[in-house]
């Protein structure tokens, strides 16, 4: 079995609407739920995405709200939960009540792609002050040297981003991909691959060189089709996670 | 006073920084790498000299606006940065950055652009450096700034009509982002103000300082006296005013003066006056006063100047203000059309309506300091306000088309 780490727009299509969908992610085997609180200025992301944290936003999400979801999850569910977010929102939160309030909520790890651990506020002291991860996001084309900086973290998981620029366009997996997934796992890192992976195919070429593919805007884009479809949805999820 | 800012690693005191996903680290950082080792090259500050006179057509006057000066009761100057090429202050750093965009090998220049100064700007040093240019642009200024659009498309540039949120100022530059992040190799973001990551806040300013550095040597040599007593710029993401301000921050005799846009009203959404309302948040990869609700939302704001309409503000600014070495205020939507027509109509000079808040404004601090001389930055003319102008309040100065 692979394990798959599914992405969802805490809010998007609608509050009701995206609880029952990582219920769906998670019955089709889903093993990681990564929970992006909408932000106005979604920097990484491709217009799927910020189309669907424009919808939450409208809708009135709040990062109350956003804390609430993981509530529920966690007293439903074992599955760890990830949240993800942008700089803008966790500041003005407070880095470090954000972070204290991620771990009272259940949260196992933070994701703020436009905090590196060079300019990261204290996000990372306070993660590692409350026991949550905090997880930096690579890509393949980083600077050696950089590269080390990050493996030096007493940080577990690490988020590759499997190609450069935004979300939401296919990506191909080549040997260069695998082969720089394998180098960080062989650190002892729990790799996270991620970035335009929709289809089993992608899937099973990325399982033996990661720990966990990360599934975010094919979910985003069933969700924005077909919001009630939740049985295709979990169908698709398994189909993810027994590719190989 | 002991001022050195930002640090190496671009913070003013707590605001500035690189706040940006790992798809920008490392260009940024080349970005900064480029810059710091052109920055004193003397082949490229011969080559920015030499475009700053005989393109740009640098010095700009210092003006000594003398029915101004007699009717308001203080000594007026402007420094006359609407008789640019291109019209505005913005080409000094847009022909810096070109360059340095140029010498990395970059293919192609994008930005933002509100009132369309930076974007003209940006398109005609595109197009005399020999590169591709693409501006973003929300779709109200692109109704309400039209003789600018037309510019940049005859420059050769592809207009980007930006139709999210406000479709203004602060949706250009997200959408100028998410474009740059697509291909930060081939493309430079080259942000329109002293805003963004760092190093643009540092290396905007440090294009736009020659405006401080020649006012300051005009002021002596035209009236004898070392310094003036007030200057005084607009601040939208603050990049004239930094360019003014920069060589006089250490004369603590001066008086210095940002003026921001207090639009229509106080609520939220009728103004941008950023550095008096706001605070401390992060916007598009750098920490600065933002008008933003609880939950780091920036808010709607509104100007009557699209150039100044930003929820930001440099990060600079944010450190001076903190510091208490500038005072910020704000000039009303009505008191800066007041201003364009008395400065047209006094001096025969049609500020652009940026300008003319800074205008407002000292014509305001002229009354309180009888005697005193006060240096407003004229940073753009206002050829391209006039339709807006007529069509909008017209009739209240006895004008129609
Ligand atoms: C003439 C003029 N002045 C001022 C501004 C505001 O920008 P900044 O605050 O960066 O100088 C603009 C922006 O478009 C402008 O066109």
């Amino acid at each position: 079995m692979n394990k798959i780490m599914t992405h969802f727009v805490v809010g998007f299509p609608t509050m009701e609407k995206s609880f029952a969908a990582v219920e769906a992610a998670i019955e089709g085997g889903a093993s990681f739920i990564e929970l992006q609180f909408p932000f106005s200025d979604p920097t990484a992301d491709g217009v799927l995405i910020q189309d669907a944290c424009a919808v939450a936003l409208e809708q009135g999400f709040r990062v109350a709200d956003g804390f609430d979801f993981v509530e529920k999850i966690r007293e439903k569910y074992i599955v760890p939960v990830f949240v993800m977010s942008y700089a803008g929102l966790v500041f003005a939160y407070g880095v470090e009540n954000f972070v204290k309030k991620a771990k009272s909520s259940g949260v196992s790890g933070l994701i703020v792609p436009d905090f590196p651990f060079d300019y990261d506020a204290g996000l990372y002291q306070a993660c590692r002050e409350s026991g949550v991860h905090a997880v930096a996001v690579v890509l393949p084309s980083i600077e050696e040297s950089r590269l080390e900086q990050i493996l030096s973290l007493d940080q577990r998981y690490i988020y590759v981003a499997i190609r450069a620029g935004i979300t939401g366009q296919e990506s191909q997996v080549s040997g260069e991909i695998t082969a720089f997934l394998q180098k960080i796992r062989r650190r002892g890192k729990f790799v996270l691959a991620g970035f335009g992976i929709s289809s089993p195919q992608q899937v099973a070429a990325l399982a033996t060189s990661c720990d966990a593919c990360v599934v975010g805007s094919a979910i985003v884009k069933r969700l924005t089709e077909s919001p009630d479809s939740l049985e295709e949805l979990k169908s698709f999820v398994k189909n993810l996670s027994v590719a190989g | 006073m002991d001022y050195n800012v930002p640090n190496e690693n671009g913070f003013f005191g707590e605001y500035g920084g690189r706040f940006v996903p790992p798809q920008l680290e490392d260009v940024m950082k080349e970005i900064t790498e480029e810059y710091f080792k052109i920055k004193d090259n003397s082949d490229f500050l011969e080559e920015l000299q030499d475009l700053y006179e005989h393109y740009v057509g640098r010095p700009s006057p210092l003006f000594h606006a003398k029915n101004l000066s007699k009717k308001y009761g203080a000594e007026i100057y402007l420094k006359r940065e609407d008789l640019n090429h291109t019209g505005a202050h913005k080409i000094n750093h847009c022909l810096g950055e070109a360059l340095l965009a140029k010498k990395m090998g970059k293919k192609k220049l994008i930005a933002e652009t509100g009132a369309g100064q930076h974007g003209v700007a940006l398109a005609t040093a595109a197009a005399l450096v020999g590169l591709e240019c693409d501006i973003y642009m929300g779709e109200v200024d692109i109704a309400k700034e039209h003789p600018n659009v037309i510019r940049m498309k005859i420059l050769g540039a592809t207009v980007v009509p930006v139709k999210s949120g406000l479709k203004t100022l602060k949706e250009a530059v997200d959408e100028a982002f998410i474009a740059y992040l697509q291909d930060p190799v081939n493309q430079f973001y080259a942000i329109g103000s002293v805003v963004g990551p760092h190093p643009f806040p540092l290396m905007v300013r440090d294009f736009q300082s020659v405006v401080g550095k020649e006012a300051k040597a005009q002021f002596t040599t035209m009236t004898g006296k070392a310094l003036p007593d007030n200057i005084v710029a607009c601040v939208g993401g603050g990049s004239n005013a930094m360019g003014l301000f920069t060589p006089f921050i250490k004369e603590k005799n001066v008086n210095i003066y940002g003026v921001e846009p207090a639009g229509r009203g106080f609520k939220t959404g009728d103004h941008a006056c950023t550095l008096t309302y706001g605070t401390p948040g992060v916007i598009h990869g750098f920490k600065c006063y933002l008008l933003q609700d609880e939950e780091g939302e920036p808010s709607p704001v509104y100007s009557v100047a699209s150039g100044l309409d930003y929820p930001g503000v440099g990060p600079e600014h944010s450190y001076l203000k903190d510091i208490g070495r500038i005072n910020y205020d704000c000039i009303n939507d009505k008191e800066a059309i007041d201003a364009f027509f008395e400065l047209s109509r006094v001096e025969g000079i049609i500020p652009a309506i940026e300008s003319a808040h800074a205008v407002a404004f000292a014509l305001k601090l002229a009354k309180q300091r009888p005697g005193e001389s006060i240096l407003i930055n004229l940073s753009g003319r206002g050829d391209k306000d006039i339709d807006f102008v007529i069509d909008n309040y017209g009739k209240d100065y006895g004008i129609s088309r």
